[in-house]
């Protein structure tokens, strides 16, 4: 890509390429160097408000941060005051974990402010359009107007899927589920070869399969770093199309698969789908990873351990010779915190 | 397995997938509010933001 940003109004611009979406009355916090996240917060207004921003990132930052780490610190709101204090405030807590702050910028949409420095600005259409053209060209997606517009996307018409619903309830109850489980199985791989979207039958049939929490589960277990997209398109894909009966499943896996893509707005967006009256276990525990700002290299080592595990299991049923017995293998005790309902 | 094949998601106790992953991400009350919520993007392009150098 032959974008280089060489001014605050081209890295104001860029922004939000990165996040998917330009973000209102926000602070986005813009790691210099690969190692650190891109992190966006609710612009806070308060000395208490800062405080509580500084909870909720010094867990992410805090376990990613090497010495030498820089971040920008961008504001983005009418409110210039709120912005320096809130900016001065997050500087003073980053240092404390051997992050420095080279940038302080500000910008209300049409000027922009650097702290730090005092230095001031324009910001330009021409710069934003000059930015976007780049990103076109590298085949990025343009970003949505707003995180409004960004949630937006993921409801469309449900009325289609709504109408076949019982008919596929029925198919199902004279079905099996492991019937039912294995043609949801091959269904998505047929997805990830095609990438054909679901006929209205498909994906109802698919989303009553999901009620079954096997089933459910062989599909999540099927996510990896490889095969994310094609998830994301398919769990976005039906998380629009899926009345509310059935749309805590699809979301929560949009979820899961928009974190495993490394974009925790949009695994907001998606969680946010599940209908608030059903709670729903499994978008607590993305919710989870989403807001304690987990890295995605966390599921490869829980497949990893699942698969070593699974490998223990089967060593221990072979017999063994009595000397052997005390070698058997011994997993770690399993500590099940409670995940709080939504 | 320790569940039943059959059992629905809104009646049954968390999956085997749910209980494991549940050690590698500790439930917090603020992920359920929304005006608290982090939006972290992991291993962003930043080449979008500043020339990476090799």
């Amino acid at each position: 890509m032959d974008l280089v940003v060489q001014s605050p109004d081209e890295l104001l611009a860029a922004v939000p390429h990165v996040l998917g979406f330009k973000p209102e009355e926000s602070i986005v916090l813009v790691p210099f160097g690969p190692g650190l996240p891109i992190t966006r917060v609710d612009l806070p207004s308060s000395a208490a408000d800062r405080e509580e921003i500084w909870d909720a990132i010094s867990g992410p930052y805090g376990r990613h941060a090497r010495s030498g780490d820089r971040l920008g610190i961008l504001c983005f709101t009418d409110d210039r005051r709120s912005a320096e204090l809130a900016s001065q405030h997050l500087s003073s807590r980053l240092e404390t974990v051997g992050i420095t702050t080279p940038i302080r910028l500000w910008t209300d949409g049409q000027r922009w402010r650097e702290f730090n420095a005092g230095a001031t600005g324009l910001q330009t259409q021409a710069t934003a359009e000059r930015v976007a053209a780049a990103t076109v060209l590298s085949g990025a997606a343009q970003p949505a107007s707003s995180r409004a517009s960004l949630a937006a996307s993921m409801v469309g018409n449900r009325e289609p899927i709504a109408q076949v619903i019982p008919t596929a309830r029925a198919a199902a109850a004279a079905s099996t589920p492991a019937a039912e489980r294995d043609w949801a199985l091959d269904r998505l791989e047929q997805f990830h070869a095609d990438g054909n979207r679901f006929s209205d039958a498909d994906g109802a049939r698919m989303l009553v399969a999901l009620e079954t929490i096997a089933t459910r589960d062989e599909l999540w277990e099927n996510m990896t770093n490889l095969n994310h997209a094609s998830h994301m398109a398919i769990w976005n894909d039906l998380t629009r199309r899926a009345p509310d009966e059935v749309r805590a499943a699809p979301a929560s896996m949009l979820g899961f698969a928009s974190w495993l893509h490394g974009d925790g707005a949009k695994a907001w967006c998606a969680l946010d789908q599940v209908p608030s009256d059903r709670p729903y276990s499994m978008a607590a525990i993305v919710a989870s990873a989403v807001q304690n700002g987990i890295h995605p290299r966390e599921w490869d080592r829980y497949q990893s351990e699942m698969r070593q595990l699974a490998g223990e299991l089967d060593e221990s049923f072979m017999p063994k010779r009595p000397e052997q017995q005390g070698n058997l293998p011994r997993t770690r005790p399993m500590t099940d915190r409670p995940a709080p309902d939504r | 397995m320790t569940y039943d094949d059959t059992d629905l998601i809104e009646e049954a106790p968390p999956s085997p997938t749910e209980r494991q992953l549940r050690r590698l991400m500790v439930p917090r009350p603020a992920a359920y509010v929304a005006e608290e919520r982090l939006d972290v993007i992991n291993d962003p392009d930043l080449e979008q933001l500043w020339r990476v150098q090799p």
